[in-house]
C-alpha cells in the first residue's frame, strides 16, 4: 500500500482508499506505524476522496494518529469529505480532535500558517 | 414486497468483513432501500461481524453466522458467534468504551448500529457467545419515495 502515502515537510498524507473497515485500517496502521518510526511526522492529513465506506475502525485509526502528533503540538486533518463520510465523522465526535478542511492544498496552506506563527 | 430469509456462515478473519456486508446489502437491495439506507445497513453489519471477530474470538478461528429477515418493509440482521461472550452489556454498549484499547478500538461499534439502525438487541452468555439482532424499517426515509408506489 506504498502509493498510499506522501510526504511533504513532515506532513504525511495518507490516500485512503475505497473501503475503511478493521482489516484495511489494521493493514494503514502497520504501515504509518513505520514511518512513524524512521521519518518525522508533525501533522497527517487523510484524504478521503476515494473512500466511500468507513466504520468504527476508521474512527480509531485516526484517533490513534491523533495521540502520536499531538505530543509535537501536531494536528490531524480530514479533507474531501463525501456527505456519507460526513454522516459517520460528525456522529463519531472526531471533529473534537481533527480538523476538517476541504482539500489537501487548504490543509497544508492552515499548517504552514501554523508553523509561522 | 414478498418475505425472504438468508443465512451466510464464514470464518472468523477480518477479510471477510467486506464480504459480510457486501453480501447482506445485496440480499436487501431487492427492498429497493436508498443510498443513505444500503450505507446504514453496511456499516451495522460491519460493527456486528468487527466485533465477533475482534472481542468474540479474540482473533482465533471460529464460525460467524448472518441471518437476514425481510418481513414486509422490515429487515432483520442477526449475527451470531459462538465466542467469549461479554459479561458486562451495558458498558460494552457505552459510547467510547473499549475493552480493548491497545488494538487501537474507538468505542464506537454499538453506538454505530444504534445509530443506523432503527433497533439494536444484544444476548450473550460468557463462554458461549453473543448474538447481535438489528433492525431497520426500509423505505421511511423522507428522501424515499419507492415507498409510496405499491
Amino acid at each position: 500500500m506504498e502509493n498510499l502515502y506522501e510526504m511533504k515537510d513532515e506532513i504525511l498524507i495518507i490516500h485512503l482508499p475505497e473501503e475503511l473497515d478493521h482489516h484495511i485500517a489494521g493493514l494503514i496502521r502497520e504501515s504509518t506505524d513505520e514511518l512513524f518510526t524512521c521519518k518525522k511526522i508533525r501533522d497527517v492529513v487523510f484524504d478521503y476522496k476515494k473512500t466511500s465506506f468507513m466504520d468504527s475502525s476508521g474512527i480509531g485509526l485516526i484517533m490513534g494518529r491523533y495521540r502520536e502528533v499531538r505530543y509535537l503540538k501536531g494536528d490531524v486533518y480530514l479533507v474531501n469529505i463525501s456527505d456519507k463520510m460526513e454522516r459517520i465523522l460528525s456522529i463519531s465526535g472526531l471533529y473534537r480532535v481533527a480538523k476538517r478542511l476541504d482539500t489537501i492544498g487548504d490543509a497544508i496552506k492552515d499548517i504552514e500558517f501554523k508553523r509561522t506563527t | 414486497m414478498e418475505n425472504n430469509s438468508m443465512t451466510v456462515e464464514f470464518e472468523s478473519s477480518s477479510n471477510n468483513e467486506s464480504f459480510a456486508r457486501v453480501v447482506v446489502s445485496a440480499f436487501v437491495a431487492r427492498m429497493n432501500p436508498t443510498l443513505t439506507e444500503v450505507a446504514d445497513i453496511k456499516t451495522a453489519v460491519s460493527e456486528a461481524v468487527t466485533n465477533s471477530i475482534i472481542h468474540g474470538y479474540e482473533n482465533n478461528t471460529g464460525r460467524i453466522r448472518i441471518e437476514t429477515y425481510i418481513v414486509e418493509d422490515t429487515v432483520t440482521i442477526i449475527v451470531k458467534d459462538n465466542g467469549v461472550g461479554i459479561d458486562n452489556i451495558e458498558r460494552a454498549m457505552e459510547p467510547m468504551y473499549t475493552s480493548k484499547p491497545e488494538l487501537e478500538r474507538s468505542g464506537m461499534g454499538f453506538a454505530f448500529m444504534e445509530a443506523f439502525m432503527d433497533e439494536l438487541f444484544v444476548e450473550s452468555k460468557v463462554s458461549e457467545g453473543t448474538i447481535v439482532t438489528m433492525r431497520k424499517v426500509i423505505g421511511k426515509s423522507e428522501n424515499d419515495w419507492g415507498s409510496e408506489i405499491d
